[in-house]
């Protein structure tokens, strides 16, 4: 009986040190490096300005900084990229050719309150563009913004999908229920049409029905897309901001370099199951790279397209609205709305002779991510985090999260040219199995399929994977793992998710740490 | 034998002993050359400095710099630190060497706030050396910079700025807070500053451009150019030098004394534009709503308008409502013309 007694106890004792160690080597994501409150909207809410995108370092290479030219571009596009929009030129608070007294024409705060551009769409997803791009710092992945900046009381930052945008300027928008209040920034496509064909499409969450700073829109009576039913019926797809810093190195990688390092690890590659491919341009079959997808050619094509869906704004790249109701464009609108300044008088054009005042908005915001530089990792890195890098590379994780490429030998812009990007990605699309797909095919990047996405800054993110669906880094890295379904092959990381899995737990913290260090 | 062109290789021929000595002391000559052209590690003809300072993200940065001479450039970099790059170079009899920039040039910070100061050094000759400073900060950064001569830049921060050059020009664009920039002998272009800018020269060119809280403009001695700006002053004190005003968005006035005036722009508050002997035109647009009084001394009326009555050729003054009248636009010349369109 005793020694029952003392077994029982022994044994209930060996299974509290087993939780106690278990618990004590839980491996755990660290979290935003910096903490979410001393970046972005964190800071705001401290009211300190959200910080502006770094500019690009000077060439490690041959030490060539970026020029006046491309910086005073680069400052503009800082500028352009800040303004809210609003519907119509004259309901703008700040109009072009208006005194100024008192209001933020020039104020590159973020965000700023007032508008002082025009072209804001009957539908639209957001009313600036830092609205989606503001964490850690301007030009980054979506986060948190102040819901009321300019009040005296500032609210906590919050996802401005759940009351700013929607609700700015009195429009009258229902809110969706998969935008929350501390979730992701969400974006939409739907899988399929009601007749059943593919779709694949992004539909624009808000309208400009009900604004009370647009006189000339008093009969838009535009509704939302029933959202609810189409969560219902499983046919949304969600898709969250990526980050716009270091996007002109991305550009400057030659096809040849992502095609070389693919080739490189072939070997090693075979016996895990990792293939990957480029989705590649349907026009001159170059490799497209930009976007969940890699479905976007260049960062003009991508700030053409976003101006386009995601502001409702028209342009010279997308010069056709997604939504042409006249009693929702109102009757003076020109299109398409932001184009090359070619007015003949100074009011619009400001200083004609200036080549800063004859880009468009959508051209300057371009310019302004080639010149972002790339997400700087944590410069005093842990020794846990150095081990993680190592094992980071020998589980396999570096085969597809290529830690480094090489940017064209000689380019127009002598900052760019020549040298090293250290983006964690190898540029290319892979089967990411039925846990991940999304059931949208974009070019030749198939429902499946999703590009490698760069890690370059994922210390400081709070949101995982296309749509957002996790901030924990550790389910980040395990929903890489799904096994083949009836519709999708298996996952091509599962080899690697598996050795992640195999590793103990001070190991797969290492990695966690390594990750928050980028 | 024949090498891979086909062609035969020429063997060299042996060397006798006079042949020796001849090519060791023709060596030795070229040896000497070297080393005396060459005059050896310690000269040389550049050097280079680069610093980078961590300063605390959630604080603005106070930056002051002193540059006795040479070209200055405080740009935006990125958060959380200061680079300080610096690069010399010398021409005609002047040397540098490692200790340059150790000897000439002084950081001090005390948490966020940095004072650079580059002061001569007798063991360089100043007029043979051109440095070059460029200091990237944080967008949060505000600065007093003082250079002697040469060349400043101040670009893409916050502010204030209070920048001054005793010989040379400065450039200041992209400053969301207020800019004082000054200049002994020089040329001032400004552009997109969000506050109000106050911008001086002895002798040289202002050109303002997108500032919506205005400026205060003058020169000794140079031209002014003011595109889209709020309230404005633009003094042009002596000489042919003119002012050129578009897009003004609030009051107006500006002054010059041999040059002529121009001012095209809608009247949003009152003007108040003369000149000793220069010329004097405004283009208004069709709409614009204004009370006219204009006056000049020896001068002549020139009115382009068919929504203006011509006043007779012998008066030298005379005022008018246009559009039924607004803002109050007063012009005068001594001796220059007064032109309408």
């Amino acid at each position: 009986m005793r020694s029952t007694r003392r077994f029982a106890r022994n044994l209930a004792v060996t299974c509290m040190l087993l939780v106690f160690c278990n618990w004590a080597w839980a491996q755990k994501d660290p979290g935003v490096r910096g903490g979410i409150g001393n970046t972005g909207g964190g800071l705001q809410q401290q009211g300190i300005p959200i910080p502006h995108p770094p500019l690009i370092s000077p060439n490690p290479t041959t030490g060539a900084p970026i020029n006046d030219n491309e910086l005073a571009s680069f400052l503009e596009g800082i500028l352009r990229a800040g303004q809210l929009e609003s519907t119509c030129d004259t309901c703008a608070d700040v109009t072009d050719g208006s005194p100024v007294t008192g209001l933020g024409e020039l104020d590159p705060v973020f965000p700023q309150f007032h508008t002082n551009s025009n072209g804001l769409g009957a539908r639209h997803n957001a009313d600036q563009c830092f609205a989606c791009h503001a964490q850690p710092v301007l030009g980054g992945s979506g986060g948190f913004i102040v819901p009321n900046p300019g009040d005296m009381a500032p609210h906590p930052a919050e996802n401005p999908q759940f009351r700013l945008v929607p609700h700015r300027y009195g429009r009258q928008n229902v809110v969706p229920s998969f935008e929350h209040q501390f979730g992701p920034i969400r974006e939409v496509r739907f899988k399929h049409k009601p007749d059943g064909t593919a779709d694949g499409g992004v539909h624009q969450l808000w309208t400009v029905r009900g604004s009370t700073n647009d006189p000339t829109i008093p009969n838009c009576a535009l509704t939302q897309p029933d959202f609810a039913a189409e969560e219902k019926a499983g046919n949304l797809a969600f898709r969250i901001p990526l980050q716009m810093m270091g996007l002109g190195l991305i550009e400057s990688i030659q096809d040849r370099e992502i095609l070389a390092q693919h080739d490189a690890t072939a070997a090693l590659r075979a016996p895990l199951g990792i293939t990957g491919h480029p989705n590649r341009s349907g026009n001159d079959g170059t490799i497209t790279r930009f976007g969940w997808k890699a479905q976007n050619k260049s960062i003009t094509i991508f700030a053409g397209e976003a101006y386009n869906v995601e502001m409702g704004i028209t342009n010279e790249a997308f010069p056709t609205a997604t939504e042409e109701d006249p009693d929702c464009q109102g009757p003076s609108k020109p299109e398409p709305n932001d184009v090359v300044r070619t007015d003949d008088t100074e009011i619009k054009n400001q200083k004609f002779d200036n080549p800063l005042h004859i880009l468009p908005d959508w051209q300057q915001f371009q310019i302004l991510m080639r010149f972002t530089d790339g997400p700087a990792p944590d410069p005093n890195p842990s020794d846990r985090a150095k081990k993680g890098k190592i094992l980071f590379e020998d589980i396999g994780c570096a085969l597809c999260h290529t830690p480094q490429m090489q940017t064209a030998p000689v380019m127009n812009s002598a900052v760019l040219q020549n040298r090293p990007v250290n983006h964690f990605s190898d540029l290319l699309v892979h089967h990411m199995g039925s846990k991940l797909a999304d059931d949208i095919s974009q070019g030749q990047a198939g429902p499946d399929e999703f590009r490698t996405t760069p890690l370059w800054g994922v210390g400081q993110r709070i949101f995982f994977l296309h749509d957002g669906r996790t901030s924990d880094l550790l389910q980040a890295i395990r929903d890489h793992f799904s096994p083949a379904s009836p519709q999708y092959p298996a996952s091509e990381a599962n080899a690697v998710v598996h050795r992640f899995n195999k590793l103990p737990p001070a190991d797969q913290q290492a990695i966690l740490d390594f990750l928050r260090s980028l | 034998m024949f090498n891979a062109l086909g062609r035969q290789r020429r063997f060299p021929r042996p060397i006798d002993g006079v042949r020796l000595k001849r090519r060791i002391a023709w060596l030795t000559l070229v040896a000497c050359a070297l080393l005396v052209e060459a005059p050896g590690s310690v000269a040389q003809v550049g050097a280079e400095f680069h610093r980078t300072l961590m300063v605390a993200p959630a604080q603005p940065v106070m930056l002051e710099v002193q540059v006795s001479g040479g070209d200055l450039q405080i740009l935006y970099g990125r958060d959380g630190q200061v680079s300080i790059t610096a690069v010399a170079k010398a021409s005609g009899d002047a040397r540098l060497d490692d200790n340059f920039f150790p000897k000439v040039l002084s950081i001090d910070q005390r948490e966020n706030h940095l004072t650079v100061i580059h002061a001569p050094n007798p063991a360089y000759a100043e007029s043979g050396i051109n440095v070059l400073y460029r200091i990237e900060v944080p967008y949060r950064t505000e600065v007093i910079s003082r250079l002697n001569s040469g060349h400043q830049k101040v670009s893409g921060i916050m502010g204030p700025v209070k920048a001054a050059v005793g010989s040379g020009d400065i450039r200041a664009d992209y400053i969301t807070k207020g800019l004082q920039a000054e200049v002994g002998q020089g040329n001032l272009d400004i552009q997109v500053v969000g506050e109000r800018v106050e911008a001086k020269t002895g002798k040289g060119n202002i050109s303002c451009a997108r500032i919506p809280q205005g400026v205060s403009a003058e020169t000794g001695d140079g031209d002014i150019t003011l595109m889209v700006v709020g309230p404005s002053t633009a003094q042009v004190k002596n000489g042919r030098g003119r002012v050129d005003i578009g897009g003004a968005r609030g009051s107006l006035t500006g002054s010059t004394a041999e040059g002529d005036l121009h001012v095209k722009a809608i009247p949003h508050d009152d003007w108040q534009l003369s000149s000793a002997s220069g010329d004097v035109r405004l283009e208004l647009p069709p709409e614009a709503h204004l009370e006219l009084e204009a006056s000049t001394t020896a001068g002549e009326f020139q009115i382009d308008r068919d929504d203006m009555a011509k006043p007779r050729p012998d008066l030298h003054f005379f005022e008018q409502k246009v559009n039924g009248g607004g803002k109050r636009v007063d012009v005068h010349t001594g001796s220059g013309k007064i032109v309408i369109r």
